[in-house]
């Protein structure tokens, strides 16, 4: 095939390109809206959930920490999917929530006795809290790959594991609202441990789905 | 500033400003591949492969440009993507490299007459109406117009066929390379 013939054939097709951010602004609203719908089907807010919000800085802290995940891992995928655009700044911004989460468990150690670290860290529901996160993040997950489609990311596997990150902060955040262990010693081992999961199965995803 | 400003007006719909952009950018990529592929000695024939490969990426991926930004980078970067992508196809491949032949061989022809056999291959890949009219438009060189009196079809599902079959085209890109 000449060059020039593909050229003629590229400039005949006048479909609309869709434009990037656009499409993905609305997959990240639709997924927010998506995780809040399954995470109101399956459980419910705990009794007291805005009236502990200000009363406990460790109640709020494990609902910001999976906020500032989603929302950084969401800016990062902005960017890697599009060619050629700055990523050092979102690369920065993806140690917000990680440093927030050890900021918080060093002061749990700090102002809880040592005999009451592991109890804390064990909590109850553990396995609960680490199946429930990767599942409701499956359904933004979904919607944030299928946005990520139309991007044009240079490693797929890592896009898609960003886009597990993203849904999994979010189904961290609307987990919280009804999980009841509020230690940052509890956090940072089981919704990790499931935030990681729902990461794995976006890289695997992302590894298919998303190549171009 | 010249190319940000075509890229505009071809997505407002004028596709003799897009004509331009694509045969100025298929230059640009042309000597970008070239200065790249530097010692993995890509012969002109896979020099071409990778510049229409781009172009069909590029084409697809537009609305990843962003009216703020430079074009230049942002089709630096697809094309990067791509060459990558050719090299471990040729990796894969095990084909003799070509330098070896480089005395024997007559001198590359102009290399915009240059068909490459590549993506000639992959055409075979689409099926049905959508292998007919790309076939109809990148071999035959015919318009939309001549297309759609050949096959009795509406000029409107001739750009449907056109624009699915495009798409096809860059998945058996993908799937060639697996």
């Amino acid at each position: 095939m000449r060059t020039d013939a593909l050229i003629e054939a590229l400039a005949a097709d006048g479909a609309k390109p869709r434009r990037f951010l656009r499409v993905f602004s609305v997959a990240l609203a639709v997924a927010a809206a998506a995780g809040a719908g399954v995470f109101l089907m399956m459980l419910k807010p705990r009794a007291n959930f805005l009236a502990v919000a200000s009363s406990s800085m460790r109640y709020d802290l494990k609902l910001l920490v999976g906020l500032i995940l989603a929302v950084t891992a969401a800016f990062a995928l902005s960017r890697i999917a599009r060619p050629g655009a700055s990523r050092r700044g979102a690369n920065l911004a993806l140690l917000l929530a990680p440093a927030a989460l050890a900021i918080g468990v060093l002061a749990e150690m700090a102002v809880v006795p040592q005999s009451e670290w592991v109890a804390r860290l064990v909590g109850t529901n553990a396995g609960f809290c680490m199946v429930h996160i990767p599942l409701i993040s499956l359904a933004p997950l979904g919607v944030i790959l299928f946005a990520m489609r139309s991007g044009a990311a240079d490693s797929p596997t890592r896009a898609g594991a960003l886009a597990g990150l993203a849904a999994g902060g979010l189904a961290a955040s609307l987990y919280a609202v009804f999980c009841n262990q509020d230690s940052p010693l509890f956090v940072a081992v089981w919704y990790v441990a499931g935030v990681l999961a729902t990461a794995a199965i976006g890289a695997a995803m992302g590894s298919r789905l998303l190549r171009w | 500033m010249r190319w940000s400003a075509w890229m505009k007006a071809a997505e407002a719909g004028d596709a003799a400003a897009y004509r331009r952009l694509l045969a100025e950018l298929s230059d640009f990529l042309r000597a970008v591949v070239r200065r790249r592929s530097g010692s993995s000695g890509l012969a002109a024939a896979d020099i071409e492969d990778v510049v229409q490969e781009t172009l069909l990426a590029i084409h697809l991926k537009r609305g990843t440009w962003d009216p703020g930004q430079p074009v230049g980078p942002w089709v630096a970067a697809i094309a990067r993507n791509k060459m990558i992508d050719a090299l471990r196809r040729r990796g894969r491949r095990l084909e003799v490299p070509v330098d070896d032949f480089a005395e024997i061989l007559p001198a590359p022809v102009d290399e915009e007459q240059l068909s490459t056999r590549e993506t000639e291959r992959l055409l075979l890949a689409l099926k049905g109406r959508q292998h007919d009219v790309v076939k109809a438009i990148t071999m035959d060189g015919e318009d939309i117009r001549t297309v759609a009196t050949r096959f009795a079809m509406s000029d409107g599902a001739v750009r449907v066929a056109l624009h699915r079959g495009l798409k096809a085209l860059a998945s058996a890109y993908r799937s060639f390379r697996e």
